[in-house]
């Protein structure tokens, strides 16, 4: 069965293996949304969903739930775009790297929040997306991330803060 | 801006741009594993394995660096757990498909207090109560390591990191079961804050915290420097960390971010802080200020305490279950270099690599040490040596009894060494002797402390106590009994005389207190030679100072003792030819039978790395050992006989204490086996009083050193690796 519907997810994730092709379908392009809003690059997102799939197949037998492979997906995903994070971060210290795709640069709304969330450090980014962008709980993202709540908390106090500076200031940049 | 136009903007729906083919998936797993082998878990041996944190394991995490990608929780300091997890299941030599995975963090205190069965954990921990573990459990199709001997492949297998460094400390495999039971019982801490010491109020809202984890204090800083802000959830509520009335000394935990550090202040930003303070001080705790130096000595009650080896050696004690927490804090600014003291009055170690000690403030908790206990009462030392010398306390502690609490007593120690009191025992002391001039009647001093003085022209600063008491005095007509307790500095001597008091007879001799021992029973003599013929024993010609002759080998160590005046005045001593009642005086060798003393063979004590040592030979009487003496070896190969072991009923003990093939097995693996041994100083836990040791070379290169004999060691002694272990004097 490969419907969308909740109940039907939940009964075909619960067999054996996982069919990760429907996975993949099923949850795809909502990830490449979250990683697209963490990264504000189309071609880097879509590699960043390539590797969080690869990495969930190679490590499925650690899911102990199957019913809970979205939020473990999430997790890897953001995961691995902190992971790209820290890289890029590395490599911009290099010149002449090349192959990166410059970060796109538009006053349009969408694309400033994305700029914002960029410049902001990646785990509080992270944070304030899994909760108001994805919907999860602050309970659900400390567990997510295996964090105390508190701290998840306090991510998400100071990600807000962080980010009204960032989009501001892009904003005020645009403007004059 | 709005607070909900901020909510709006993070809330807004992001396109969902476009997927590449699940095909591209596949083609990318097709091309190989993200995470290459880890080789060097091929070195996991048999079906249960432990490996000492830091063998072998740069190589192994230097490849592991190497070939994988970082993997996620380097964001959040609690989440430090799952780097472990990542990496063993990157251990793709191993780990063939996890079914199950679990990690918990826990301190190494929790991991040894639980029912963890047969896991081989072969660490001891100098901090275990601040040393954070991960634990990894892994259920699947698991490969047999090599060397596995059990026929069906394993099941599961727990593996044991130190939280943060990734050094295994062991690792579990078995065919028993899908699941290891006990792991579901091991506590989880992953989210709790870490403990530390607030060491400096920087503002109020930043504080300079030592984390009790060394391994995050290497990380963070040692202090660490943390800052609140209005999104930091402080306990108990206040609006600032300094409205909390926070103190200097007093215990928080934290939890605090990795990212968004201060560039000015290099702070760290807090998420949790928890103001835990001082315990109050209890009936059985002691509060005293030395010099600045603000002490607070508490009895520890706890099971981990007594001689057993496997708490490790921090909860030694001669008391079971009950150890000392002496934590102490300074006022004013950071001293800076400190170094840590702690052990009994007349033996005082400096211990400058224990762990909770900074300039500022220093919290250890230890067993009672090794002779510290006279009677009901245990008396140790605790304090620290600065430029300006050292200053701390010395602790008297009632020993609890059934219907009684333990009781303290605090009182100022400024480094003066105490003379050993042992009321109803007698002191073991280790005597270098003799040492000219003035060790024969009629060529010594007229007084105990002529003797030291002219024996040590360079000191000019001694204390002097009549032996068996602890009041202070030069005065010959008090000493004149002896012997006296001298004192300078950190070093210890003893004055006494040979033949009747006063007759140029004193002489002064560098001497260290062991312990309090029971005066030995005295087997009745059957003297076959009348104390008369003992006119018949030509004596030894003691020179001022000795002739060295050829220490190498144990053979010019046996030749060089025939002609050795200083042995032979040992001999002489042993059959009471001057006197009958001498220190060395063995009631059970017939009075003047020298030539019935025999030595056994010498076994020759390396001060690692150089060529020098001591040879310790056994001087016996038929078949029975009367005492050591010990004959010295320059690097040049040569010494002379220097001092003695035992005496007077006491043998010395056996040596070595343990034999060489029992050392080596203890020290060996079945995969990596000793290959090499050899007798050394050293001192277990870089602090406390040298020791013989044996030192162990494996196949693989690693060293090992087992200390026979360690107190509450048991029958294998102390196993211990070398980073654990300092050489040298």
């Amino acid at each position: 069965m490969r419907s969308g519907s909740p109940q039907a997810q939940a009964r075909s994730l619960t067999g054996e293996a996982l069919d990760w092709r429907y996975v993949y379908e099923r949850f795809g392009p909502e990830l490449s949304a979250f990683v697209y809003r963490l990264t504000a690059d189309e071609e880097v997102a879509k590699d960043l969903v390539q590797d969080t799939f690869v990495k969930a197949i190679r490590r499925q037998g650690t899911l102990a739930d199957h019913t809970a492979v979205r939020a473990w997906l999430y997790r890897i995903a953001a995961n691995v775009v902190m992971d790209w994070r820290r890289r890029r971060a590395l490599l911009s210290f290099v010149p002449f790297i090349g192959s990166e795709h410059a970060p796109e640069r538009s006053s349009d709304t969408a694309a400033l929040v994305r700029q914002a969330l960029r410049s902001i450090p990646a785990a509080q980014a992270v944070a304030l997306i899994l909760t108001y962008h994805e919907g999860f709980s602050r309970s659900e993202v400390a567990a997510m991330l295996a964090l105390p709540e508190e701290t998840v908390k306090t991510r998400i106090a100071r990600g807000r803060k962080s980010f009204e500076a960032s989009y501001l200031r892009l904003q005020r940049g645009l403007a004059g | 801006m709005k607070e909900e136009d901020l909510d709006r903007l993070l809330r807004s729906r992001e396109r969902r741009p476009p997927l590449a083919s699940f095909t591209e998936v596949e083609r990318r797993l097709a091309r190989g594993r993200l995470w290459p082998l880890v080789p060097a878990m091929a070195v996991v041996g048999a079906i249960v394995i432990g490996l000492i944190a830091g063998l072998a394991l740069p190589d192994l995490r230097q490849r592991v660096a190497q070939q994988t990608a970082s993997p996620s929780p380097a964001t959040e300091a609690v989440g430090i757990c799952a780097r472990t997890r990542q990496r063993v299941l990157g251990m793709t030599a191993l780990v063939d498909r996890a079914g199950r995975v679990a990690v918990k963090r826990m301190s190494a205190q929790d991991f040894m207090d639980a029912p963890t069965g047969a896991f081989p954990v072969q660490v001891t921990w100098r901090s275990p109560g601040s040393t954070f573990l991960c634990v990894v459990a892994v259920a699947g199709e698991l490969r047999q390591p090599s060397g596995q001997v059990e026929p069906a492949p394993p099941k599961w297998v727990v593996f044991v990191a130190v939280a943060g460094s990734d050094d295994p400390i062991g690792s579990q495999f078995s065919s028993s079961g899908d699941w290891p039971t006990y792991f579901d019982a091991l506590p989880d801490r992953r989210g709790e804050p870490y403990p530390g010491d607030v060491v400096e109020i920087v503002d109020p809202q930043t504080l300079r915290v030592k984390l009790w984890s060394p391994m995050l204090s290497q990380e963070f800083g040692n202090p660490a420097t943390v800052r609140a802000d209005k999104f930091t959830a402080i306990t108990p509520s206040a609006p600032t960390i300094a409205a909390t009335g926070v103190k200097v000394g007093d215990r928080v935990d934290v939890s605090f971010e990795r990212e968004g550090r201060d560039p000015t202040s290099g702070a760290y930003p807090l998420a949790i802080l928890q103001l835990r303070g001082v315990p109050p001080v209890a009936a059985n705790s002691g509060v005293l200020e030395v010099d600045g130096w603000r002490f607070t000595v508490s009895v520890v009650r706890d099971p981990a305490y007594g001689p057993k080896p496997s708490a490790g050696a921090w909860a030694v004690s001669e008391v079971a279950g009950v150890g000392v927490r002496c934590a102490w804090t300074r006022a004013g600014p950071d001293a800076g270099a400190v170094v840590d003291q702690w052990g009994i009055p007349e033996r005082v170690a400096s211990s400058a690599g224990y762990s909770g000690r900074t300039g500022a403030s220093g919290d250890r908790q230890s067993g009672i040490p090794e002779g510290a206990v006279r009677g009901n009462v245990a008396t140790m030392v605790c304090g620290l040596r600065d430029s300006a010398g050292a200053h701390g306390v010395a602790i008297d502690l009632t020993i609890p009894s059934v219907g009684h609490d333990a009781s303290i007593r605090l009182s100022r120690w400024s480094g003066s060494l105490r003379p050993p009191q042992c009321p109803g025992q007698l002191p073991q002391l280790t005597v270098a002797h003799p040492p000219p001039p003035g060790d024969q009647p009629g060529t010594g001093a007229a007084s105990a402390e002529e003797a030291f003085r002219r024996a040590y022209p360079a000191i000019t600063e001694f204390t002097m106590f009549p032996f068996g008491t602890d009041q202070p005095t030069r005065d010959p007509q008090v000493i004149k009994q002896g012997p006296a307790w001298i004192v300078t500095g950190t070093d210890t001597f003893i004055a006494q005389y040979i033949g009747p008091s006063g007759l140029n007879s004193w002489s002064a001799h560098p001497a260290k207190f062991v312990r309090c021992m029971d005066p030995p029973s005295r087997p009745s003599p059957t003297p076959t030679i009348s104390p008369t013929d003992c006119s018949a024993v030509v004596q030894a010609v003691v020179p001022p100072t000795a002739t060295l002759y050829p220490t190498r080998t144990a053979a010019e160590v046996t030749g060089g003792l025939k002609n050795d005046p200083y042995f032979r005045r040992t001999l002489e001593d042993i059959a009471g030819v001057r006197q009958d009642a001498n220190p060395l005086r063995d009631a059970g060798v017939p009075r003047c039978a020298i030539e019935a003393l025999t030595t056994g063979d010498p076994v020759f004590v390396r001060r690692y790395p150089s060529d020098a040592g001591v040879w310790y030979v056994p001087v016996n009487y038929g078949d029975r050992q009367v005492l050591l003496v010990t004959v010295g070896r320059n690097e040049g190969g040569l010494g002379a006989s220097g001092g003695s072991i035992g005496g007077g009923g006491d043998p010395g003990g056996a040596f070595p204490p343990m034999i060489r093939a029992k050392a080596m097995q203890l020290a060996g693996t079945s995969t990596d086996a000793a290959v090499l041994a050899e007798l050394v100083f050293a001192r277990a836990y870089e602090s406390g009083p040298e020791r013989v040791a044996w030192r162990i070379v494996r196949a693989s290169g690693a060293v090992f050193y087992v200390f026979p004999g360690y107190p509450g060691a048991g029958a294998d002694g102390l196993l211990l690796p070398e980073s654990e272990v300092s050489l040298g004097s």
